[in-house]
């Protein structure tokens, strides 16, 4: 049973996130910008919309896919970008 | 923030008080809360995964120099930390993602957790880099 502080704590890591951009901002604006479905979809879900398992799959496989671009390696380091 | 937090914490509970005193012999309520949970966890991996990105096509810092306003510019050693967080996360989130399609009335906290920490690993590398 997922009680009421598990959606809470869920919720919470979204917050945690966002203020990690917000610290970042405006250098990664651009990932403010992209994620707004994502916000809008947490808000959907304060607001009392139900979700549903062909919604989870569609978008676990939109973030998927750009989790594959972000997880492509960096291009070799020349020793100029070390950091 | 915090008011939505707790709006939804209202939410949740009327909602699982609901559970309790409701019967609909059709309707999975527990099932329902899951998928809701899931929905909220796998939009917050879509924030991080969408903040991923845009912080890793920011140009490299070259080697010595530090990131500022004058000097936009992504630290090497954070993306490759970011990157081995975020496997971690998709991992994760996927497993939760599986777990609930396969057990659809089985209990979720264990899965939940594991792509909650995961998420959390995430966020503590995106925030090394805003440092």
């Amino acid at each position: 049973m997922v009680t009421a502080t598990e959606i809470e704590a869920g919720l919470a890591v979204a917050e945690a996130i966002v203020s990690a951009i917000v610290k970042v901002a405006p250098a990664i604006e651009q990932g403010v910008i992209s994620s707004v479905p994502y916000i809008q979809a947490i808000g959907g879900l304060i607001a009392g919309s139900n979700a549903t398992s062909a919604q989870i799959d569609a978008v676990l496989a939109q973030i998927n896919a750009a989790s594959d671009e972000f997880l492509k390696p960096l291009p070799p380091d020349d020793g100029s970008t070390t950091t | 923030m915090r008011k939505l937090v707790a709006a939804i914490a209202v939410v949740s509970g009327l909602a699982l008080a609901g559970c309790q005193t409701v019967s609909l012999p059709s309707l999975n309520l527990n099932a329902a809360v899951s998928l809701n949970t899931i929905y909220g966890i796998e939009n917050a991996y879509g924030i991080a995964v969408n903040a991923a990105n845009a912080y890793k096509a920011l140009p490299l810092c070259r080697t010595g120099s530090v990131p500022g306003a004058a000097n936009v510019c992504a630290k090497r050693s954070v993306i490759v930390n970011l990157q081995a967080a975020m496997r971690k996360a998709r991992l994760a989130v996927n497993n939760l993602v599986g777990f609930q399609k396969a057990y659809p009335s089985v209990d979720i906290t264990n899965t939940l957790s594991a792509a909650q920490s995961a998420l959390i690993g995430v966020q503590q590398v995106l925030a090394s880099g805003a440092q």
